[in-house]
């Protein structure tokens, strides 16, 4: 399975419920608030791809959770968060097909900012991003994503522990 | 003098990371296999790549710049030692190392 149900997840009827908040406090973000992800390889071309960190691997970046309150609140109380942040995608940017290592982790993408011509392929299924509605796949799939509008795509990156029986063994 | 052995010492740690911590692989099985997607109506294919290019000394010089620089501005805005140190340990083994500290 590539992409599950996102709502059979207790924590995604409540993201869902409160994404305007956390929308808003993305738009009071600069630019220099985002770092560039450093993975520059799995983009198709030299195009952007920032992301503004709450957790990584667990680790709360506070300044970060400072200048977003209430979404650090929410993605804290995911179970099993591992990480969170918001994801930008510059227009234009392809992240070509790759594939994560297995880690035990599921990843939940809410769109925040959705442009259109936005989407993201896991195995053969290609779904669009919808603003205050989330995605959750299985990062060990072959992935890709790309941006062709002319504005940034933003979306809230979750990843956290699958709960048993949602990962083949 | 002490300024740059902590420069010297951050770029280690970084090309270590960079080695170590190569989570993701591009490849496209699929693509090649020319499989039909299943997608939404009026959602477009996946676009196509550019021709990849030879990877060169100055790619992999500026691939690790960058993972250098991603870990030195999150890691200013993390406030305790100890979380910076699990921050870039949890990195290189890319998994939380300890609880969460409350």
């Amino acid at each position: 399975m590539v992409y599950y149900d996102a709502q059979q997840f207790e924590f995604v009827a409540d993201l869902e419920a409160n994404w305007q908040t956390m929308q808003q406090e993305l738009s009071q973000l600069r630019p220099k608030d985002f770092v560039a992800y450093p993975e520059r390889y799995l983009l198709d071309q030299n195009t952007g791809w920032d992301v503004f960190g709450l957790y990584f691997v667990g680790v709360k970046i506070d300044i970060n959770c400072d200048l977003c309150p209430a979404t650090a609140r929410w993605v804290k109380s995911v179970p099993g968060m591992i990480t969170a942040g918001f994801s930008s995608l510059a227009p234009g940017a392809h992240i070509v097909p790759h594939s994560g290592r297995p880690s035990g982790v599921l990843r939940c993408h809410m769109g925040l900012v959705v442009p259109e011509r936005c989407a993201l392929r896991v195995g053969r299924e290609i779904k669009t991003w919808k603003e205050g509605k989330c995605l959750v796949f299985d990062d060990t799939s072959e992935h890709e994503a790309w941006n062709l509008s002319d504005r940034p795509r933003t979306v809230l990156l979750l990843d956290f522990k699958a709960p048993e029986g949602f990962l083949p063994l | 003098m002490a300024q740059s052995t902590v420069n010297r010492k951050t770029r280690l740690v970084a090309l270590k990371i960079m080695a170590e911590i190569e989570r993701s692989e591009p490849f496209s099985s699929v693509e090649s296999a020319n499989i039909g997607w299943i997608k939404e109506p009026g959602v477009d294919d996946p676009p196509p790549r550019s021709p990849s290019s030879k990877p060169t000394l100055r790619g992999e010089i500026q691939q690790g710049w960058g993972y250098v620089l991603f870990i030195w501005n999150l890691s200013k805005r993390i406030r305790s030692w100890k979380n910076r140190a699990r921050f870039v340990l949890g990195l290189i083994l890319w998994k939380p190392i300890l609880p969460d500290d409350q």
